[in-house]
């Protein structure tokens, strides 16, 4: 879904949310509309009252309903702090909706770890999987429990603090070799995590698995080139040939 | 007032131009305001064959800055020909930044870009290592300098800009040798070599080890490069280097610059040559003066 419209405004942080350890939900006030957007698109934001946290940061859209933009990120660093703790109301700049975005499609699975579960949660939500794995690292760090609970999403953590115990990735490739499933898959989480995934799909056969990747951004478009990501064919830009990439041609064959 | 502005043979409808790197092909920006009313469109660096650029990271934030080391990754020429053909559509100049490894690659580029109608102009980078004098940088040296630019400007027939480095110590020199051998314009400047480390793994932050610090941060020193070149030569100097407000594009304007580029800006926000447009007309009307004679306006 590229060539959609995108905006570039002026936004205020106007609520947040503390949803679990160092997790955050922000609603952005936009001075425009939201355009119409993808499962995967992205968002750049700007805090642009504050010098010493000169790049934008890019962000996963949560939800977007006209001049709302909700975001859940985790602070993890200079920027991310910033907004985690800075009194509200808090000015920003965000453009977008930028890169591409998951596959559409019938039957297929979902595999989501951490914060990887937020580009794929309103997908979940409407029940567009015929299976869904979520992992959390501990109770602590897991957020939205009830409303996968509901959807029948099967939940685990690393350590079994909360559903089944073990990484999400072996739980998925347990249910595969269980079922022999043939198909796509859509994930999200840290770069271990997609590894692993390509692992498992090299493996078994038969899927196709697609996820989203991270890197550092400065401008979100593709026009700095400082997001490159290193592939057997090559740099990729991860902010406008993704972010969500064929892991196959990501860690290759 | 207006914001006409002449700088060699072209006419610039404004003195707004991103800096070469950081707005792409230009196209780009198309989501993000008009290109046609910006004062030139200035295309990433090209050479005469493709390159893949540096392993990454490849940026890293820093108080007031930035650190890149992009390695001027591009398409190279052959396949760049086809997206100038794209830009004609905009009513503006397309000023092509290229660069080579060699003085032939130099004039290979340019007697391509020359031949193209849509190229304004040409914008020289000359902050890349000389391969065949030991990788020694071309920008460092006057007589390097002299000889690039006269052997290049021999081979065009359209104006050629010469985009100096700031790590050349000396700016004056390598520009008055630009000027002497032909330049139509002198570009001040470009990044600043630097790296940061990273304490916990004692390696550095930037795959290249090394790279370009860009942003506000430069600003002081950029200026007082222009301000020292100002003096020295004749003709116009386009500024590059931390605008962030139309203070800062100011200041270049009253130490003598006649156009400016802006950089790392266009990134914290990609509508800001616009808005910097838009800000300066408001500001010529308030103050009832032209953009001529706030150039060069500095009181000592």
């Amino acid at each position: 879904m590229k060539d959609v419209r995108k905006i570039n405004c002026d936004g205020v942080i106007t609520s947040r949310r503390k949803i679990a350890n160092n997790i955050y939900h922000i609603k952005i006030e936009l001075e425009e509309r939201f355009p119409i957007f993808a499962y995967g698109n992205f968002v750049m934001v700007h805090l642009k009252d504050y010098m010493n946290v000169l790049l934008p940061r890019p962000f996963s859209i949560f939800r977007a309903k006209n001049k709302i933009l909700e975001l859940v990120f985790k602070e993890v660093g200079t920027g991310t702090k910033m907004i985690a703790t800075s009194i509200l109301p808090f000015n920003v700049r965000v453009w977008g909706p930028l890169g591409n975005s998951f596959p559409f499609g019938k039957d297929m699975l979902c595999v989501a770890g951490g914060l990887g579960l937020i580009p794929l949660y309103q997908s979940i939500i409407k029940r567009n999987f015929k299976e869904v794995f979520v992992g959390f690292k501990n109770i602590y760090e897991a957020y939205f429990v009830k409303s996968l609970q509901k959807r029948g999403v099967i939940i685990s953590s690393d350590d079994g603090s909360l559903g089944e115990r073990g990484f999400v990735t072996e739980i998925f490739y347990q249910y595969l070799k269980r079922t022999n499933f043939k198909g796509k898959v859509v994930s999200c989480g840290p770069i271990g995590f997609l590894k692993r995934l390509w692992e498992i799909e090299r493996e078994v056969g038969n899927i196709e698995t697609y996820g989203s990747f991270e890197k550092h951004m400065a401008c979100g478009f593709g026009v700095c080139l400082g997001c490159a990501m290193e592939t057997p064919w090559g740099f990729v830009k991860v902010c406008s040939d993704g972010p969500v990439f064929r892991l196959k041609d990501v860690f290759g064959e | 007032m207006s914001l006409k502005v002449r700088i060699g043979n072209l006419e610039l409808k404004n003195p707004f131009m991103p800096a070469s790197g950081t707005f792409g092909s230009g196209l780009e920006y198309e989501d993000f305001g008009n290109l046609s009313e910006l004062g030139a469109i200035v295309t990433k660096g090209v050479s005469l064959n493709p390159k893949i650029g540096n392993k990454p990271p490849r940026i890293c934030e820093l108080p007031g800055g930035m650190l890149n080391s992009i390695g001027l990754e591009n398409i190279g020429i052959e396949k760049f020909v086809k997206v100038l053909d794209e830009l004609g559509k905009y009513e503006t100049n397309v000023i092509v930044n290229f660069f080579g490894n060699s003085l032939e690659e130099y004039i290979e580029v340019a007697k391509i870009l020359d031949g193209h109608n849509v190229v304004s102009c040409l914008e020289m980078n000359i902050s890349c290592p000389n391969i065949k004098e030991g990788g020694m940088c071309f920008g460092t040296d006057p007589n390097m300098v002299y000889t690039l630019v006269k052997e290049v400007k021999k081979n065009i027939q359209k104006d050629l800009w010469v985009k100096l480095t700031p790590n050349a110590g000396n700016l004056i020199s390598i520009a008055r040798s630009a000027e002497d051998a032909g330049a139509s314009a002198i570009v001040i400047a470009n990044t600043y070599t630097g790296m940061k480390v990273d304490v916990a793994t004692k390696r550095p932050v930037l795959g290249n080890i090394f790279g370009g610090y860009s942003g506000p941060v430069i600003k002081p020193i950029t200026l007082y490069h222009v301000f020292c070149c100002a003096k020295e030569i004749n003709v116009p100097i386009i500024a590059c280097g931390g605008i962030v407000t139309l203070e800062d594009a100011l200041e270049y304007f009253i130490v003598g610059a006649s156009a400016v580029q802006v950089g790392t800006a266009n990134f914290t926000n990609p509508h800001i040559l616009w808005e910097l447009i838009k800000k300066m007309e408001s500001y010529l009307r308030a103050e009832n003066t032209s953009l001529s004679d706030l150039v060069g306006s500095l009181k000592i």
